[in-house]
């Protein structure tokens, strides 16, 4: 069995880490995927719609029904004390909003972390759909930062607060997990290699 | 996209052509292959053959190549299985990933200076054919050197118009090149020790890249910006040398083009040369034994060599000097800045005032936060300098700990070498906030990527050493402890950065302004001429705006807006001194037209008259461009083109 191992040649351990990982990550997104619809069925994570004046606004103010924002960093935040998996909104913007971002805050009065921030994408097949999503986390406050310009206008009414996702959602794959993937599997190569290098008591 | 494959696929030939040929480390080849035909390239282009250079170019580096394979007709397979080391298998790949990536994201520039300078000066030097020191343009710095351009240029000198991602692709073919150099001590039965070191490589640029992590996307491999690609070619050098087997000119010859390149990214190039060169010398002293150097044996062929060194680092700085003389009449060791001086004068004055005094005041004050900052100023994901440098030495540390006797040898010689050379970097660093910059220097401008230009090769370096000792002294520790630096940087890796803000994230939303002005400039492109002179005016305007516009109309001169500053008794007396001023602004520069970007509060009280269809409706989201009508002491704007810009 021992001699076996030892004499996988480097090629077949590349393609099983690759698959590995790949498969890693596929169960990852299966176990959050599963949070989410635990956490649904228990009732700690409900969805909800809330109306952008239940926000508490800076840099911005109603103008003919849309939303102005006065300076280049606009916040619109509001409590959400549950467990949180992203937000979504439907919105028309006068000129490019440039970064939408999203953060939360795990602890009331916590000041903002970079690490705790969700970028809002554009929907690909509607763009006026903009949505983030991250796996079931609770979640106390959140801030919203819709445009990084002063006097765009945005025409929104409201924010769902933790819409359903599907499986999908959850495997999507992104060129960042492309990236990873093969950063792990190499890594992940490398060091099965270095093991068996340990059994043969021969390094190169 | 089939034009930079095939780009690659040239280098890549000319590399194989090397290695049989000249017999190079087939891991080195791919670096030295691009910087060679990039050296050539730009040799040409100082002569004002651009385009024509670089096809009698690509054409004498796959002729070498097909020389080469018929040569060795025979035992082509052996050698191209010799070639194929983990290395250039690493290298080749990461190539194409990112190729198809670029081609499917399309990312675009979107940071200050590559609109001022490193961006721009790609784009006029694709569409004119030309360096840029042979035409005039808003663009500033013309006498910066071109390598990096001209490298960009290469990989499109055969397409209609210029792409800014292949001009991305240009800047990680070179980077992937050099972490290629830096796996040159493995050969395939040590695939995975050449795995750790071209993960490291590949991750340390985002280990240093930081400061911007706090919102925007730090654009790490989709960048114009010169400093990453100019430190991963000064560790290229270094590699160059220090994994040449032998002690003759196969561990000398190749460093010159990289040298070269070197020195013609930038003029900060200059300086970390010299430092290669000091470090290359060091090394070659303390562990090249039996040296021989075009029949120079010994301590004077090493001295020859760093000589011949020397001559091609200086040659390479004058030869744009002299070119910048003869076709731009400036002289190029002039740094100016804000005390007007050349370099020369500054190195003497500063070295001077740092050992004996008297220092001004604002030496005195930059003194102080510069060398606090050393402690205090994160640069990376473990913090300060200080940190830095501590885990540089400990890398340092096990590489000496680990190593066989040569390798301790090699590792004590790098070390000192490179500590020499940090102190150097870091005064010369201090000296230019002192003497070049203007008030910007009080608050350390841009600290962070002066100072990773010169960490991330630093750390390179200690990792050549260990790599070195991880196949030549205890290979078990020092292996365990690279992959153990690999899994402790992804760590880091994977708190600090978010999917969004690398270079994978680029689909999304992060190039609100430039996307934003695009849709702007394409509106109005039509109805602008190519003689136009273009006033903008752009309210909320801290600059990056106007560059923008330099880079979108960069057939045109862009005049930016600075603010008036005429005052009068009362508002009516205001309004009449503020159109004097514009009216003597307008008519020193010769503008033809105005391009009203965004307007303002100010702007509508006082010149909005002056405009047949007013400026609130042509300004924020629409955009309006103005023909200048001049009557006597008085301006008119005709609307020429105009109206809301929609972005879906």
């Amino acid at each position: 069995m021992i001699k076996r191992v030892k004499n996988i040649p480097f090629s077949i351990l590349l393609l099983v880490s690759f698959v590995a990982v790949a498969l890693g990550f596929a169960a990852k997104g299966c176990m959050n995927y599963g949070k989410e619809i635990s956490a649904r069925e228990n009732g700690s994570l409900t969805t909800r719609q809330m109306a952008v004046q239940d926000f508490v606004l800076d840099g911005m103010r109603e103008k003919n029904g849309q939303w102005q924002t006065t300076d280049g960093d606009p916040k619109m935040m509001v409590n959400v004390s549950g467990m949180f998996t992203g937000i979504s909104f439907t919105a028309d913007y006068l000129v490019y909003p440039g970064d939408i971002i999203l953060y939360y805050f795990t602890q009331p009065g916590e000041g903002f972390s970079p690490q705790k921030r969700l970028y809002v994408s554009q929907d690909r097949d509607n763009p006026q759909l903009y949505h983030c999503n991250m796996p079931a986390t609770y979640v106390v406050d959140i801030r919203l930062d819709p445009t990084t310009l002063a006097g765009n206008m945005i025409d929104f009414d409201s924010v769902i607060i933790n819409p359903p996702h599907s499986m999908s959602d959850y495997l999507a794959v992104t060129p960042y997990h492309l990236m990873m993937w093969v950063v792990y599997s190499l890594l992940l190569a490398a060091i099965l290699r270095f093991v068996q290098e340990l059994f043969t008591k021969s390094f190169e | 996209m089939i034009i930079p494959l095939f780009v690659l696929a040239a280098v890549l030939a000319f590399a194989f052509a090397l290695y049989i040929l000249a017999d190079i480390r087939p891991s080195l080849t791919p670096l030295v292959s691009l910087v060679t035909i990039t050296d050539i390239v730009i040799v040409f282009g100082m002569f004002d053959m651009l385009k024509t250079g670089t096809t009698i170019t690509m054409f004498l580096a796959v002729a070498v190549a097909v020389y080469a394979v018929c040569k060795n007709r025979e035992n082509i397979k052996e050698k191209l299985y010799g070639f194929l080391q983990p290395g250039v298998i690493l290298f080749v790949a990461s190539c194409l990933l990112m190729l198809a990536y670029l081609a499917y994201a399309q990312p675009v520039m979107h940071e200050w200076d590559e609109f001022s300078f490193w961006g721009i000066s790609q784009l006029l030097v694709k569409n004119h054919d030309r360096l840029y020191t042979y035409f005039t343009s808003s663009m500033l710095g013309q006498s910066i050197p071109p390598a990096l351009p001209v490298l960009s240029y290469i990989f499109q000198w055969c397409t209609t118009g210029f792409t800014e991602w292949v001009g991305f692709f240009a800047y990680d073919v070179l980077m992937f090149a050099g972490f290629a150099a830096f796996t040159a001590a493995y050969e395939r039965k040590s695939a995975n020790s050449a795995i750790f070191v071209y993960l490291l490589a590949f991750l340390t640029p985002f280990f240093f890249a930081i400061s911007d992590f706090l919102t925007y996307m730090k654009p790490v491999y989709i960048t114009a910006y010169s400093d990453i690609p100019m430190a991963i070619v000064f560790a290229g050098a270094v590699a160059v040398h220090f994994f040449s087997e032998k002690g003759n000119e196969n561990s000398v010859l190749p460093v010159l083009p990289v040298l070269m390149f070197l020195t013609f990214t930038k003029d900060m190039g200059l300086a970390l040369s010299c430092i290669a060169l000091f470090v290359i010398f060091f090394d070659m002293l303390v562990a090249r034994e039996n040296f021989v150097f075009l029949k120079i044996k010994g301590f004077f062929g090493k001295c020859f060599a760093a000589f011949v060194m020397l001559m091609t680092i200086g040659g390479t700085y004058f030869g744009w000097g002299y070119h910048l003389g003869t076709v731009l009449a400036v002289n190029r060791t002039d740094y100016g800045g804000s005390s007007g001086m050349g370099i020369v004068q500054m190195l003497l004055t500063g070295v001077k005032e740092l050992l004996i005094g008297p220092k001004s005041e604002k030496f005195l004050f930059i003194q102080d936060s510069f060398f606090t900052a050393f402690s205090n100023a994160k640069v990376s994901m473990i913090g300060s300098g200080r940190n830095v440098v501590l885990l540089i030495l400990a890398l340092f540390v096990l590489a000496f700990v680990f190593g066989n006797k040569k390798g301790r040898k090699r590792s004590a010689a790098m070390l000192f070498s490179t500590i020499v050379g940090f102190v150097g970097y870091y005064i010369f660093h201090l000296l230019l906030y002192v003497y070049i910059l203007g008030d910007e220097a009080y608050n350390l401008v841009s600290y962070d990527r002066y100072m990773y230009t010169y960490y991330i090769p630093w750390l390179m370096m200690a990792l050549f050493c260990l790599a070195m000792v991880a196949r030549d002294g205890a290979k078990f520790w020092a292996k365990g402890a690279m992959a153990g630096i690999v899994c402790c940087v992804l760590v880091l890796f994977n708190f600090y950065v978010l999917p969004e803000n690398i270079f994978t994230g680029v689909a999304g939303n992060s190039f609100g302004v430039r996307r934003d002005i695009a849709a702007k400039t394409d509106h109005i492109r039509d109805a602008v001429g190519e003689e136009d002179v273009i006033w903008l005016y752009s309210g909320q305007d801290d600059g990056m705006r106007w560059f923008t516009y330099t880079f979108e109309l960069s057939d045109n001169y862009i005049i930016p807006n600075r603010d008036f500053v005429s005052a009068g008794e009362t508002e009516e007396e205001t309004k009449q001194l503020l159109r004097k001023e514009m009216y003597d602004r307008f008519t020193d520069y010769g503008v033809t037209h105005m391009l009203m970007d965004w307007t303002s509060h100010e702007f509508c009280v006082y010149f909005d008259e002056l405009c047949d269809v007013s400026t609130s409706e042509t300004g924020n989201a629409a955009v309006g461009y103005y023909k200048v009508i001049y009557g006597d002491d008085s301006l008119r704007f005709e609307l020429v083109k105009g109206g809301t810009v929609n972005f879906d």
